[in-house]
């Protein structure tokens, strides 16, 4: 099972069309997601995390956004050749996606019931109006929500922005979904409900077995849900790694900047912490080859050629002329 | 949220008090009453029959045209001899027992002048305002989905085109073209003379030509303000997360608009909405002069300028509390559509 994925993206590039011309945001993104297995997604804000999730649900803002090459398998079958009818079926069904905001990510004027129950209403159109309450109200309870019987006639706003995450989770899960896409699902929320809510992922996915792609800036939820990494920067893959391999040793720099920027118990309290310097440049004025070379204390004059995605070990690839550990 | 209620309806007494008492006040500051303009009357009367006493024109109060007896009892007539707040207060008493007094001008009790001209001004604010609706909303909802589209382009340059031109322009350029020079409706009026005479549906085919051309007057500027709130609207509610939400479940885009976004957009059109009932009655007297329909509007404006202040206090009565019940009826809309508006002490404020 582990050697077939669930979903593999290959090649994915997508691109806006912007006051100044087409801007490509992602640029040959390539990773694999086995069934129930967590890849996590990271980079800076702004590198194309959310554009690639969205690209994967068929959700990029339109006429704007375009994927323009690259393929989407799902279980091995083509996405993007998909027509708008057949894409509407695997979505919300097999491939499922939460989102960062569960304040304004419910429609306000409808019951908590209705917007839990329309998935099923889409997708389970075989089963009685009865059973589909009697699943959501199951689908609530599993995400532990006390009450639940109650709580489907509840509006958005009567809920706190935990429980509304849990609700946003009951309709991704409604069909129980192949792969579920998360978006930064705890970033809105405060620590302790950020722990409780990545504790019932791990739960979720240990009893219903779907894959998750987890997109995150937090490092620590990284090592502490997922299996495997892809660390994004500027719209490309720099580095996808084993999770412990990667903690254990980055092998890009920006990786290793990442690492270096979570602050440790063990490093001396009040000191400054440590940052990569620069900005991310501008998606127009990219600098050509490695798009890391205006920040990296290791670039060089190879830097001006685009590095390859190159395997560094077992399971591990990395881009870079200077990656550490890689064989020159 | 009923406690509210009522107590939204208990507010509307000082406010009606408020205002009338305010407009009832400004009847006796603003020059040119009823009894100067009789005693006008008289004066050019007596001028015009040559009578030798008024050589040297009129000589203001006191002239010889009206006694002194005879004013004091046009005063008392009209309640001129009181002071404002007693008077006033006679006046609130016969509004609470429906009496609004008699019209100085036609000497007939205002609510039968006003009770004439209810049909007429019903009909034309009660069409304006369904056809407004019925136009703009599906308007907006089209231009907001097919935006920047040459379609939304071109109703966007009408609907303003609409707008910019004032309603009595609009007026006599349909009644010069479509009724004198093509002859294609009526000239005026409200129904033909002989509407008594026709059976239903040729009163209802009379009613309906009469109409056509001063709704149009009444329509053409109506559409502009509404049709862009709702396109704004749904356009704003278009890019919200919840209705990402409701196609990432594997709704088509244009379900999850009519099931999701549309809502939430009539929330604004709600509030508007009381603030537009009051205007069913008001009319536009330019239009109802320039089509010779004899409704509100046109009854407002000439009493005012004939200072018939009991129909001007009528009017004002009925305008006031339509105004103020509709904006009741707004709050009540707007707690309709959307359920994180609940008013007063039961529930969370919204
Ligand atoms: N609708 C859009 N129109 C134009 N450009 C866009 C649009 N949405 C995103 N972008 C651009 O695409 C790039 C990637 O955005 P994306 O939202 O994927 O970043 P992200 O990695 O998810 O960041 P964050 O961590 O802040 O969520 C950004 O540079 C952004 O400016
Ligand atoms: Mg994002």
């Amino acid at each position: 099972m582990a050697d077939l994925p669930i979903l593999s993206v290959v090649g994915l590039s997508a691109a806006f069309a912007t006051e100044q011309g087409i801007v490509s945001v992602v640029d040959g993104v390539s990773f694999d997601l086995s069934a129930g297995a967590t890849l996590g997604l990271v980079g800076e804000s702004g590198c194309g995390k959310s554009v690639t999730a969205l690209s994967i649900m068929g959700l990029l803002p339109k006429p704007a956004g375009r994927v323009t090459g690259g393929r989407i398998l799902f279980k091995g079958e083509d996405l993007l050749a998909l027509s708008a009818e057949q894409y509407q079926r695997i979505r919300g069904n097999r491939i499922a996606m939460i989102f960062q905001e569960p304040t304004t990510a419910l429609n306000p004027v409808h019951r908590i019931g209705r917007q839990l129950i329309e998935t099923l209403d889409m997708h389970r159109p075989e089963l009685s109006k009865r059973e589909k309450t009697a699943a959501a109200v199951e689908l609530l309870d599993r995400v532990g929500i006390p009450a639940p019987d109650q709580r489907l006639r509840d509006y958005p706003h009567q809920l706190s922005g935990g429980m509304r995450q849990r609700v946003l989770i009951a309709i991704a899960l409604a069909c129980r979904p192949d792969v579920l896409i998360a978006d930064e699902p705890t970033t809105a929320l405060d620590v302790t409900i950020q722990a409780q809510i990545l504790e019932l992922m791990r739960e979720l996915q240990r009893e219903y077995g779907m894959g998750i792609l987890f997109i995150t800036h937090d490092l620590g939820v990284v090592a502490e849900l997922c299996d495997e990494v892809v660390v994004m920067y500027a719209g490309r893959v720099v580095e996808r790694a084993g999770v412990a391999a990667l903690f254990a040793n980055p092998r890009h720099p920006y990786s290793e900047g990442l690492l270096a920027s979570i602050p440790r118990l063990e490093s001396v309290p009040k000191t400054r912490l440590v940052t990569i310097p620069g900005m991310v440049p501008a998606l127009s004025d990219m600098p050509d080859g490695c798009r890391f070379r205006n920040r990296c204390s290791r670039a060089s004059n190879r830097c001006q050629v685009e590095p390859p995605l190159v395997a560094a070990g077992a399971g591990r690839v990395v881009a870079c002329h200077h990656a550490t550990g890689v064989d020159e | 949220m009923t406690s509210y209620f009522i107590r939204r309806v208990l507010l509307i007494v000082p406010t009606f008090i408020g205002v009338s008492l305010l407009v009832f006040t400004l009847t006796r500051l603003v020059p040119g009453g009823p009894i100067e303009r009789m005693l006008n009357e008289a004066a050019m009367a007596g001028n015009e029959m040559g009578a030798s006493a008024m050589v040297g024109g009129y000589d203001g109060v006191g002239g010889s045209t009206l006694s002194a007896e005879q004013l004091e009892e046009l005063k008392a007539y009209y309640g001129f001899d009181k002071p404002v707040l007693i008077s006033y207060l006679e006046w609130l008493g016969k509004v609470l027992v429906l009496d609004l007094g008699t019209s100085t001008r036609y000497g007939e009790p205002v609510w039968d002048t006003i009770r004439d001209r209810f049909p007429i001004s019903i009909f034309y604010g009660v069409t304006t305002l369904i056809l407004t609706y019925g136009v703009c909303i599906p308007l907006g909802i089209a231009k907001a989905i097919r935006h920047k589209s040459s379609f939304d382009n071109i109703t966007s340059v009408i609907v303003f085109f609409g707008y910019a031109i004032p309603s009595y322009v609009v007026g006599i350029a349909v009644l010069t073209l479509f009724a004198s020079e093509w002859e294609l409706f009526p000239l005026g009026g409200f129904v033909s003379d002989d509407f008594e005479d026709l059976g239903f549906w040729d009163q209802v085919r009379d009613v309906f030509n009469h109409a056509v051309l001063p709704l149009l007057a009444y329509l053409a500027g109506s559409f502009a303000v509404t049709t862009l709130m709702m396109k704004n609207a749904l356009m704003d509610n278009l890019a919200a997360d919840y209705v990402r939400t409701a196609v990432a479940k594997g709704m088509a885009f244009k379900r999850a608009v009519f099931r999701h976004a549309l809502r939430n957009s009539l929330i604004p059109i709600a509030t508007s909405f009381g603030s537009n009932i009051s205007l069913i009655l008001t009319g536009s007297f330019l239009i109802e002069k320039i089509f010779n329909i004899d409704g509100f509007g046109l009854l407002g404006f000439e009493s005012l300028v004939e200072r018939d202040y009991p129909i001007v206090m009528g009017i004002l009565v009925i305008s006031s509390l339509l105004f103020l019940i509709g904006n009741i009826l707004s709050d009540i809309c707007v707690a309709l559509v959307d359920p994180r508006v609940r008013f007063g002490s039961d529930g969370a404020a919204g």
